[in-house]
């Protein structure tokens, strides 16, 4: 869907974004981190074409963004991080500016507007001047405007700063559907725990380089090949657990206590529901068994040196 | 895209700007003002007779004139630079819609409401007119005429609005002092570029009424010349409003969509067609023998000397207009240079101006052979016209490279100071040579040529001095050389810290 072919921005004496190569599959949520001033902003930018880069060049959907520009913008939606809407229209107008200057086919715009607020929630807004909206229909209203012409590509940089919680959930049920739709979504952010348990790959922006890029998993897994497990039983099971346990050599960092405790296993999951099996085999009354997950955030401490430019 | 009504931009600025409320004071605008014209006018015409309704169209359109052209620019120079502040821009920028469709919609539709405040003043000036004994014809080229001056001042504010990344009401000032010193370009009637006068929406509409000799300002206003041949001064105004415009229009299709630091408005080629552009209109309009009286300065029939020194004068400001607008940006600089060292060809701009110059230059010597033995053009100077095109030509590399060098610092604003400092430079030039060669006249000479290009606009120098006219060109070009050798030394010193900054690490995911 994105392909980013050695990318690089340069102002003045600084690299903004130095030479990112990447590609982005169709269907992705990807998380973009990294500190402020990382290049987050600027790599978005310049993805949807509205900054021309020094070298490299940026494709989406096979075309290349900066060299056909007015056909490339058909697939790309985009929210920037602090932006304004225009106040002196209302709401459904806005949609429908936009909606026309995509050239959507007229026919299907009045319904598409339509499904877009109710699917936003806006509909008591419908008719309303956009000056008198709150933030976090503000925000909600950007997002529609971004995907009214159902792009293939959604870029959001920072979608979620400034929003309260309940604004920031119901931002990501958003991003969801939209994904759903058939269409890949990067987002930018600084706060982690927005990107948990919603984006299927991440990349880590470090000065204008992408210090890491990939699936979760597979970062994980580069990252600490060994899996962390804890696990608790009742009864008298220490023994049996030790001998379990110690006799594998894929398991290591040993640390049992009389209910419970943690290890690290280097083995596949095949290899792990052996093991859960030879423990309950022998005789241990296993209450729980479950692989600690690295968070998006301590991941990103591990892999981050936290370097702006 | 020619039905703008239809076009997205437009019907933004229309469901924005024509709200019911908006509409009506409109409509009850469009009565009141002219009911309280047309008491002032019977106060003086005391009936209603041809005398009065002249008048009153007259007053009309005058207020619709000046109110639309004003409420336009001023408009148009909010447009995209608020927009760009207020960061809505970005994503009229990532729509499918081009350039000229946003430019189509923006050029009607940022004044909508003038407009329309416009066409329903016009239900009474219109009756007005005709009452008051204009033809139709002449009324409808009257505001063909408004109309024109409206969109120039709306295309040139747009273009203005779209070079910069935030309003500055100080440059929408400078666009309405424009204005007002187009319409005193009136004045120019008399002189030896006649059409110049067109200009001037004051001079054409009252050429568009007929006002002729009429008009109480003792010019022929009727008629002005092209290639000595007489043409009503109207279509010279129509001429230069609708050829400006196209220019205009090519330098908002380049920039409206682009990033403001990326915004060059010319291209290389746009950049020689202009200077040939304002050569041709100006040689064109050129009279010989002026015959309108000036009240202070009577009508005297110029020479070919006299219509050299006036287009080199001008080809030099229409260089440095072209050096500084095709200043690269130091990013793309930068990127030449490393296309340049590694041998990749790719061309730069500057070596376009000397092409500029020389098409100047055929344009003067084709408007001056045809003229080769007329009075006063006997022998034409064509060897003064190609050495002052020469000294204006180093002279505007020489500070277009200084401008290009500024680009590559860390100054702000770096064109708009550059500029600056050349200007301090020749006004402390002007006044050390004044104050320590003011009554030499031969080393005064001696020294403005070295140090200036003020023999453009002189011609009265001794030959004994010529030397030092091609002394200053050498001056100049080694100065340029510097020049070029500092800006390889700042291309050479930031290409070395970006790319041994810290080695490349990228990761495919």
């Amino acid at each position: 869907m994105i392909e980013l072919v050695n990318l690089r921005k340069e102002y003045d004496e600084v690299v903004a974004v130095r030479d990112v190569s990447l590609k982005i599959a169709e269907g992705e949520i990807f998380g973009l981190i990294g500190p402020n001033g990382a290049g987050k902003t600027t790599l978005i930018r310049m993805t949807c074409g509205l900054l021309n880069p020094t070298w490299g060049t940026v494709r989406v959907n096979g075309i290349d963004v900066h060299a056909e520009p007015e056909r490339a913008q058909q697939y790309i939606g985009y929210l920037s991080d602090f932006f304004n809407l225009y106040d002196d229209l209302k709401v459904w107008e806005y949609l429908d500016y936009f909606a026309h200057a995509y050239k959507m086919n007229e026919a299907e715009i009045p319904a598409r507007i339509d499904a877009l607020i109710a699917e936003m929630g806006l509909e008591v807004k419908r008719d309303a001047m956009i000056r008198g909206l709150s933030r976090g229909m503000r925000q909600r209203l950007g997002i529609a405007r971004a995907i009214i012409h159902r792009p293939k590509l959604v870029l959001l940089d920072e979608p979620a700063s400034g929003l309260d919680p309940k604004a920031r959930f119901e931002l990501k049920e958003t991003l969801r559907k939209v994904r759903n739709g058939g269409a890949t979504v990067v987002v930018s952010s600084h706060i982690l725990p927005d990107l948990e348990d919603f984006c299927t790959s991440i990349g880590v922006m470090e000065r204008g380089d992408m210090v890491r890029s990939g699936t979760i998993q597979a970062i994980t897994l580069a990252e600490a090949p060994q899996r962390a497990i804890r696990v608790a039983w009742i009864g008298d099971g220490l023994a049996k657990m030790e001998s379990v346990l110690g006799a594998d050599a894929r398991v290591s960092s040993l640390a049992l206590e009389v209910r419970g405790g943690t290890f690290r296993f280097s083995g596949s999951d095949q290899a792990l529901a052996d093991l859960l099996q030879r423990a309950v085999t022998a005789g241990v009354a296993i209450t729980s068994f479950s692989e600690v997950k690295q968070t998006v955030e301590e991941l990103y401490m591990k892999i981050s040196h936290n370097q702006v430019m | 895209m020619l039905a703008f009504w239809r076009n997205p931009e437009f019907v933004r600025h229309a469901r924005a700007e024509l709200r019911p409320v908006r509409l009506a004071t409109a409509g009850a605008l469009a009565v009141i003002v002219p009911l309280l014209i047309g008491t002032a006018v019977y106060g003086n015409t005391r009936a209603y007779n041809q005398e009065f309704w002249s008048t009153l169209f007259k007053v009309l359109l005058g207020m619709q004139a000046t109110v639309l052209t004003l409420w336009a620019t001023l408009a148009g120079m909010q447009s995209v630079a608020s927009e760009r502040q207020q960061r809505t821009y970005d994503f009229v920028r990532t729509t499918s819609m081009s350039s000229a469709e946003l430019l189509v919609g923006r050029l009607f539709g940022v004044a909508v409401l003038g407009w329309v405040q416009l066409i329903l003043t016009m239900i009474i000036a219109i009756p007005a007119a005709l009452l008051g004994g204009f033809s139709f014809g002449r009324v409808v080229l009257v505001y063909m005429v408004l109309v024109s001056l409206v969109i120039l001042f709306t295309l040139a504010a747009l273009a203005v609005s779209a070079a910069m990344d935030k309003p500055n009401p100080g440059v929408g000032m400078l666009l309405l002092f424009l204005l007002w010193i187009l319409s005193s370009m009136i004045t120019l009637v008399g002189a030896s570029f006649p059409g110049i006068a067109a200009l001037s929406p004051i001079a054409a509409m009252q050429s568009a009424m007929g006002a002729g000799s009429q008009s109480g300002l003792g010019y022929e206003l009727e008629r002005a010349t092209i290639f000595s041949r007489a043409v009503p001064l109207v279509a010279c105004t129509l001429l230069l409003y609708w050829t400006l415009s196209a220019w205009l229009v090519a330098i908002l299709l380049r920039i409206l969509k682009s990033d403001v630091d990326d915004a060059r408005p010319f291209s290389r080629i746009m950049a020689v067609g202009f200077v040939v552009y304002v050569n041709a209109i100006m040689l064109a309009f050129y009279n010989p023998s002026p015959t309108t009286p000036w009240r202070w300065n009577p009508p005297r029939a110029t020479n070919a000397l006299d219509l050299v020194t006036v287009m080199v004068a001008l080809n030099l400001f229409l260089l440095y207009f072209v050096g500084v607008a095709t200043v690269e940006p130091a990013e793309r600089l930068r990127v030449w240079w490393r296309k340049h060292t590694a041998n990749v060809l790719q061309e730069m701009q500057w070596p376009w101006i000397t092409a500029a110059a020389v098409g100047a230059f055929v344009l003067l010597v084709a408007e001056l052979l045809p003229m080769r033995g007329t009075k006063g053009f006997e022998n034409p100077p064509l060897a003064t016209a190609a050495l002052n095109l020469a000294v204006a030509l180093a002279f505007a590399v020489r500070d277009t490279m200084f401008v290009q060098w500024c680009r590559l610092t860390r100054m702000k604003s770096a064109t708009a100071k550059a500029v600056a400092y050349l200007g301090l430079y020749y006004v402390s030039v002007g006044i050390v040579i004044a104050n320590v060669f003011g009554r030499q006249s031969e080393p005064l000479y001696v020294a403005v040529n070295l140090l200036t290009p003020y023999r453009l606009f002189y011609h009265g120098m001794d030959a004994s001095v010529l030397w030092s006219a091609y002394a200053g060109i050498a001056i100049q070009i080694v100065a340029a050389f510097l020049l070029w050798t500092a800006i390889r030394g700042r291309l050479e010193h930031q290409t070395r810290l970006i790319v041994e900054a810290r080695p490349v690490g990228t990761i495919s995911a």
